[in-house]
């Protein structure tokens, strides 16, 4: 059933899709707002039951699937279905690029302070979509000529574009957090009382322990007393006190999203996107 | 209020880091590191791994954390080509992942005379997320029908024979971001996958519940971790040369927290302090 | 070798859990009262919505990466309730986002806030922007924005990562009052050195709960407490068959309980 077809069947399932989904949404447009969310409340429904069946009933039973080869009949539609959800999403990259062009396209046209800066993200998106596709369909050329419509020329741009500008700008905004990390640890870490006096031991053990300089402090220690070395000390907080914390802040977090997740999914989640009236 | 505060404070802050980080990156000092356990553990569980089949590298981070998992990745292809590890490069989280590793496996692969399509592979980054992670256990050329460069899955020489999740010796996740948790939950909780991990700094607390419970096999902790894999390997590479700008970082900001809390209670005392006492 | 689906035991856990978190939203339908404990991060909402009012200066609130998922949902309830308090008050509310269709939702939430306090001209669509999924692009132009708005609060609700202490210390420095609230624990200890408030674990999740005082959501807190009791029983239990098998082999030999939670003995 889910083999790839080709040709006019290829074709002909794709105007079917189209023509099936210009109706749907045309439906869903005429439908009154009621309607609408029991609809969406439905398929939230169905969606969620799908993967709970899947997962929760077994892969093979004779008692449950009497039928064929007695395996989960569920299981084969969990990749398409995962490849559907990916075509959806696909849809929506261009409304990010319209939403970014409306914005900055107005800041343009009325010469709002700044606009300078929109003429620079249109000329970064065109650039970028235009020789990141292109060099993408161009084979490279391993001689690198120079001439201006050769095809290693797009594969220079590019180049440029990518290893020359958005790396190195993404490692520079990454980097900023080194030296904001310097400025809050300066202004904010103040002991106020025992037990951040207790915290800050442990986050001073722990940040000499992450590097050599730290590790030659305690280099000396041996024997028993070994067991005093920063990197044992650190260690021992990372998995006896820090990781308990943890998985008994993860199991809360978890019991949570759970409970979110099924007030979604049985349609009993409250809140001005879940049911018309709204909040207070 | 302490007497240096505000913006000169950070501005000064921000000149004894940035000065200081320049001049450690450049001037290397020998440092002893100290192998600990999970680095360790993870080493001995990739030695440990069968010859004929493939390790997915899974790359999950791009350029803002390149500096900590550029360092990792490095390490980890420099002991697969060592040991003569197959190895897959992959990405679901990150979409410039693929192209930055293939940079580092490229590089190492003309030092250690080796070649892509047989030693290693790059299938690129898939969109999909968990179903396409859930698929891509059960039918591999299915998800991934072509590599990086357009070519057909069928025709890699070290792509025979790799059909689903069970011709998978072990995926190990280079990370910036949270995308274990799918590798944990639907390839290593369902059919037992081996699980490496190489995640940056911060968030390695938060790999130790893993380490515990067995999820993972083995950690590298940030760049101090790839510094202790490469000394494993036998190699002074990237992560090794940065561990002198790291130790004096570290000094640093432990240094203004102590000058900090001084200040603050000098500050006070000064408050409490009451003017011009009676006699 | 495990199979691929849960096994009898994850399944009536699943089970107990979830009908003992439905079984406490319809009691609390039915009227019973039912206390929350107070959230400081939660109440300094009102306040920082009226600080920024005040001062005539616009806020900002950001998702983080988040996509569209419960992290979010939780997010957009928090959003609601900020955007009705700032229709009300006639003061700009900028949302920046990194996922597109979290976009869409946000839109129409916010839309609905402004049309629900009747000033659906005052409704401002360009406030809602999608600057970039590419995290440190995204984290640039929040930046941008805190600064070239001079925000005077922010409000962080999401699942962040290490763009978190950018957007935190950044809006320290233009002076704004900042409440975060995150799942992502690798992030907390940011959050709580760089903004003045911070809510932490689960009470990200109880954040509806309080701010609308639903007895649907105050039931849900219910048993979501009762559920986690149930898990903490679960951790002794296991602790002592682990100690047991241990110690004394021959008491138990085989620790069946691990391989019922699906855990290695």
């Amino acid at each position: 059933m889910w083999a790839p077809v080709h040709g006019w069947s290829l074709l002909g399932y794709v105007a079917a899709s189209v023509a099936a989904w210009v109706a749907l949404f045309y439906i869903l447009h005429r439908l009154p707002l009621r309607h609408k969310r029991i609809l969406i409340a439905a398929c939230t429904f169905l969606a969620g039951l799908f993967y709970t069946l899947e997962f929760f009933l077994p892969a093979h039973s004779r008692w449950l699937f009497f039928w064929g080869k007695h395996e989960n009949p569920l299981s084969p539609l969990v990749g398409p279905l995962g490849d559907a959800v990916s075509v959806i999403y696909g849809f929506t990259i261009a409304l990010g690029i319209i939403s970014l062009a409306s914005v900055h396209g107005k800041a343009i046209a009325r010469r709002r302070s700044g606009w300078h800066n929109s003429v620079a993200f249109f000329a970064a998106l065109v650039s970028m979509i235009v020789f990141g596709l292109w060099q993408s369909y161009v084979p490279d050329d391993p001689h690198r000529a120079t001439w201006i419509f050769r095809a290693s020329t797009v594969h220079r741009i590019y180049d440029v574009l990518f290893d020359g500008m958005y790396q190195p700008l993404g490692a520079t905004v990454f980097s900023v957090l080194a030296f904001y990390i310097a400025s809050a640890a300066y202004r904010a870490f103040r002991v106020r009382s025992g037990e951040a006096a207790l915290m800050m031991a442990a986050a001073v053990v722990m940040m000499l322990s992450q590097v050599p300089v730290g590790q030659w402090l305690t280099h000396t220690l041996h024997g028993p007393w070994a067991n005093l070395r920063v990197e044992v000390v650190a260690n021992w907080l990372l998995t006896t006190l820090s990781s308990s914390a943890l998985t008994g802040v993860g199991l809360g977090i978890a019991v949570g999203g759970l409970a979110m997740a099924l007030r979604i999914w049985l349609g009993l989640e409250r809140g001005s996107f879940f049911e018309a009236g709204g909040p207070k | 209020m302490t007497p240096v505060s505000g913006e000169r404070a950070r501005h000064l802050i921000y000149a004894l880091l940035g000065l200081g980080t320049a001049a450690g990156l450049l001037i290397h000092v020998r440092q002893p590191v100290v192998v600990t356990p999970p680095t360790r553990s993870l080493r001995d569980s990739i030695q440990a791994l069968p010859r004929n089949k493939l390790v997915i590298l899974s790359i999950g981070w791009d350029v803002g954390t390149r500096g900590e998992n550029g360092p990792q990745t490095e390490a980890l292809i420099e002991d697969f080509f060592r040991s003569k590890i197959k190895f897959a490069i992959f990405s679901f989280a990150s979409p410039p992942g693929p192209t930055m590793a293939e940079q580092i496996a490229d590089r190492l692969a003309r030092k250690h005379h080796k070649t892509y399509g047989e030693d290693w592979v790059n299938w690129g980054y898939r969109t999909g997320g968990v179903p396409m992670l859930m698929g891509l256990a059960k039918n591999i050329p299915r998800i991934v029908p072509q590599d990086l460069y357009h070519t057909p899955i069928s025709k890699i020489p070290v792509m025979r024979g790799i059909r689903d999740v069970h011709d998978i010796a072990m995926v190990i996740e280079i990370t910036g971001s949270a995308s274990l948790d799918p590798w944990v939950g639907f390839w290593q909780g369902v059919y037992g996958t081996k699980l490496g991990y190489a995640p940056t700094g911060v968030m390695v607390p938060e790999a130790f519940p893993y380490l515990h419970a067995g999820q993972i096999t083995g950690l590298q902790k940030g760049l101090v971790g790839a510094a202790e894999y490469e000394r494993l390997v036998g190699v002074r590479g990237d992560a090794t040369r940065r561990m002198t700008a790291l130790s004096y970082d570290h000094v640093l900001v432990i240094a203004l927290i102590i000058l900090g809390n001084w200040l603050a209670i000098r500050a006070a005392r000064r408050r409490q302090e009451p003017e011009g006492q009676a006699p | 070798m495990k199979t691929e689906h849960a096994n009898w035991f994850e399944t009536l856990l699943w089970f107990v859990v979830s009908a003992i978190i439905v079984l406490a939203i319809l009691t609390a339908r039915r009227g019973r009262t039912l206390y929350i404990r107070p959230i400081p991060g939660l109440a300094a909402i009102d306040e920082a919505v009226g600080r920024a009012t005040e001062m005539g200066r616009p806020m900002l609130f950001t998702f983080g990466l988040a996509g569209i998922d419960i992290v979010s949902m939780q997010a957009l309830a928090v959003l609601s309730h900020i955007a009705r308090i700032a229709a009300r008050l006639g003061n700009r509310l900028i949302v920046p986002l990194a996922d597109v269709p979290l976009y869409t939702l946000t839109e129409e939430v916010m839309r609905e806030a402004w049309a629900a306090e009747g000033k659906q001209d005052a409704f401002r669509s360009d406030d809602i922007r999608f600057l970039s999924d590419q995290q440190f692009a995204y984290a640039a132009g929040v930046i941008g924005l805190l600064n070239r708005e001079q925000v005077a609060s922010a409000f962080y609700f999401g699942y962040f990562y290490a763009e978190s202490l950018l957007l935190a210390e950044s809006g320290q420095q233009v002076g704004a009052i900042q409440v975060a609230g995150t799942p992502a624990t690798t992030q907390i200890p940011f959050f709580i050195v760089a903004s003045d408030y911070t809510i932490i674990g689960d009470e990200y999740y109880a954040a509806s709960a309080y701010l609308s005082r639903e007895p649907t959501l105050l039931g849900s807190l219910v048993g979501q407490d009762i559920g986690k009791g149930i898990l903490i029983f679960l951790i002794v239990l296991g602790t002592i068959f682990a100690l047991l098998h241990g110690f004394f082999p021959r008491a138990l030999p085989h620790n069946w309980l691990a391989d019922l939670l699906g855990g290695a003995s």
